[in-house]
């Protein structure tokens, strides 16, 4: 049996930040590979370097040393508008604030993904109402989000990540807005989507319930990789 | 989507989109009503200068140019257009005219009991004058009647400033002096029939009008200066006068035809500095909503900085936001344009129905109405200008949306 091919790697990965007179080391020397179909939490303390790690992965920022390559490709190496090609499609996000747009309903906000791949507007309804009923927010989809709970706007912020089918979603601290119970079902339902689509998940995390079932989970801490914990296969 | 994103942006602070609003509808509103105050100028000078004696076009000898085009630079010279009935007749078989009038410029000295004043007199046919549309416009008395007069009844219109330098008024009789044609002295005398005024106070002061026939007598001549033509259509009289060239074209006496701009430089002088103050008053008000409108932009833009590093981070590219910052300007310049182009036709009709006066332009002796002739290409010019502007206006809210840092605007709170 082959085993599966990293979709996400980092290869020495270390960015600092300066704030005031202050440089503080983010991420330092993480060597970290990611494959496909893959369900892996970051998981630390706050400043351990997670979101940092999460957003070079996703390459919204650039490594000062070492490499970031998805599917094989150098991030750094790309143009702005190919990294901006690859968070388009390739990649789905989903944030600790849901950040959903508001002037827009759920199913525009799931619909606004499929608009910058160029979907066509014909095809477009069809798949936003899979995306919406795959995360049970069929019922949904006229409300804007101002007129949905917490959970009902977590959930919109995945149907908008999952529109595209990206290759791998990227969530930063996904339940920690929510309450135990729905954080329990949002963790449930990317469980779910990451075993039906075969969607690599790497999340960022300190929720104790997402780390007790995550098949993976790399612990950070102070920027390093402390840990690096596999579940056996089932 | 993002035009449909842009527009309900405008609703999320509604206060400040409404105030941006009613900026960019006062700034068009204010383009657009001194545009069309300008306009009902310019409209009312052109019409008076034309009616008021110059006509449209004039044919007049060539070698009579060589000092000056303006009429009232001219009237030292001896009239010099002899076969000028023939002249006429080619110009009124031109379809298009209206009619067409000899008129005789002169000069001399004119004098009423003990007061002496010097004078630049135009003798014309009165009936075709009227033919014309060119009506002078009689302050008291009567004008001068459309039959020739029989000599030793010779009457004249006195301009009004000329009439207060004389001391005469209707009924009273003149004595004028003029050099004819050969050199000699000549003098006439002229019962006042009647006071006019030009509209222009220069040449109120300086002004009579006699008959052609007259003029004809006191200088000893009977050709003409010129021929006035009037044209049925003010807007083909550009064609018309390319027709007469053609027509003219070649004859003995060589003739030109001019339009009536080139002979009204005051119209020029007027027009120069109603421009003026409108480019002036225009860059002002287009600062203005700049300005107004660059705050509520940016404002705008610093409150959604985590959104749009959101939308940055999902894969939309900085031209797109960018291009939603735009369109979200012009959003504004065309909905508070659409308002203040109505805003302008409401005050059009307002002051259609008041009816106020303004002071006479500069030079100019009667007040004007103040009011407003639009087009429909003004509210399109207007329209184009407020998207210019507020385009303009998009400027730093875009600059800063270029340089978004996506993981610190992900941190924005």
């Amino acid at each position: 049996m082959t085993a599966p091919a990293p979709i996400l790697t980092a290869r020495g990965v270390s960015r600092t930040y300066t704030q005031g007179q202050v440089r503080v080391a983010a991420v330092t020397g993480v060597d970290l590979s990611v494959d496909e179909g893959a369900f892996v939490a970051l998981a630390g303390p706050s400043g351990s370097g997670k979101s940092t790690l999460l957003h070079l992965l996703a390459g919204l920022d650039r490594p000062d040393e070492g490499q970031i390559l998805f599917a094989g490709t150098d991030l750094a190496a790309l143009t702005e508008d190919q990294r901006t090609a690859i968070r388009r499609s390739e990649l789905g996000f989903v944030f600790q604030a849901f950040n959903l747009v508001p002037v827009l309903t759920a199913s525009e906000n799931v619909e606004y993904g499929l608009w910058l791949a160029g979907v066509p507007r014909s095809a477009r309804r069809a798949r936003v109402d899979r995306a919406l009923a795959a995360v049970g927010l069929g019922h949904r989809a006229a409300h804007r989000p101002d007129h949905l709970s917490g959970g009902e706007r977590q959930r919109v912020a995945i149907a908008r990540a999952l529109v595209n089918d990206p290759k791998v979603i990227l969530a930063d601290e996904p339940t920690a807005s929510l309450d135990s119970v729905t954080g329990l079902q949002i963790v449930q339902l990317l469980f779910d989507l990451n075993q039906s689509r075969g969607t690599t998940f790497v999340l960022a995390t300190h929720d104790q319930a997402v780390m007790a079932r995550a098949p993976r989970v790399v612990a950070l801490a102070d920027g390093r990789v402390v840990g690096d914990r596999r579940a056996e296969p089932a | 989507m993002l035009p449909l994103i842009a527009l309900r942006n405008l609703a999320r602070n509604r206060r400040r989109s409404l105030l941006a609003l009613l900026v960019v509808a006062a700034g068009t509103a204010g383009l657009l009503v001194t545009a069309g105050f300008v306009r009902y100028s310019f409209d009312g000078l052109s019409e008076a200068i034309v009616h008021g004696g110059l006509g449209h076009i004039e044919v007049i000898p060539t070698a009579d140019l060589a000092e000056s085009v303006l009429p009232s630079e001219r009237a030292g010279r001896p009239p010099s257009l002899d076969a000028w009935q023939d002249v006429r007749a080619l110009i009124e078989a031109q379809p298009q005219v209206r009619a067409s009038g000899a008129i005789i410029q002169f000069a001399g000295v004119a004098t009423h009991a003990d007061r002496t004043a010097s004078f630049v007199g135009a003798g014309n046919e009165p009936g075709r004058m009227r033919a014309m549309d060119i009506e002078t416009r009689l302050r008291d008395g009567a004008t001068l009647p459309a039959e020739p007069p029989d000599p030793g009844a010779d009457g004249a219109i006195v301009g009004l400033g000329l009439a207060r330098s004389l001391g005469v008024t209707p009924g009273d009789t003149m004595t004028v002096m003029v050099s004819t044609v050969d050199g000699s002295l000549n003098a006439i005398d002229l019962t006042v029939t009647g006071l006019f005024s030009t509209g222009i106070q220069e040449l109120d002061a300086r002004m009579l009008q006699v008959h052609l026939l007259t003029a004809q007598r006191a200088l000893g001549t009977a050709a003409v200066t010129s021929l006035l033509v009037g044209v049925a259509d003010a807007t083909q009289a550009a064609g018309v006068e390319a027709a007469l060239r053609t027509a003219l074209d070649g004859r003995r006496q060589p003739l030109s035809v001019l339009g009536w701009e080139i002979r009204a430089p005051f119209y020029h002088q007027v027009r120069g500095l109603y421009l003026g103050i409108f480019v002036f008053l225009g860059s002002i008000v287009a600062l203005l909503v700049v300005l107004s409108a660059a705050n509520t932009l940016l404002m705008s833009m610093l409150e959604r900085t985590r959104e749009f590093g959101t939308l940055l981070a999902i894969g939309t590219s900085r031209r797109q936001l960018a291009g939603l910052m735009m369109l979200e300007a012009n959003w504004l310049a065309l909905i508070g344009g659409a308002a203040g182009c109505g805003l302008s036709v409401a005050v059009a009709v307002v002051l259609d129905a008041v009816g106020i006066k303004m002071p006479p332009p500069p030079g100019a002796v009667d007040p004007v109405d103040l009011a407003l002739s639009l087009r429909i290409g003004d509210f399109a010019w207007a329209m184009a200008a407020m998207i210019l502007v507020l385009s303009c206006a998009a400027g730093p809210a875009i600059v800063r949306l270029v340089r978004l840092r996506i993981v610190d605007a992900l941190g924005h709170v």
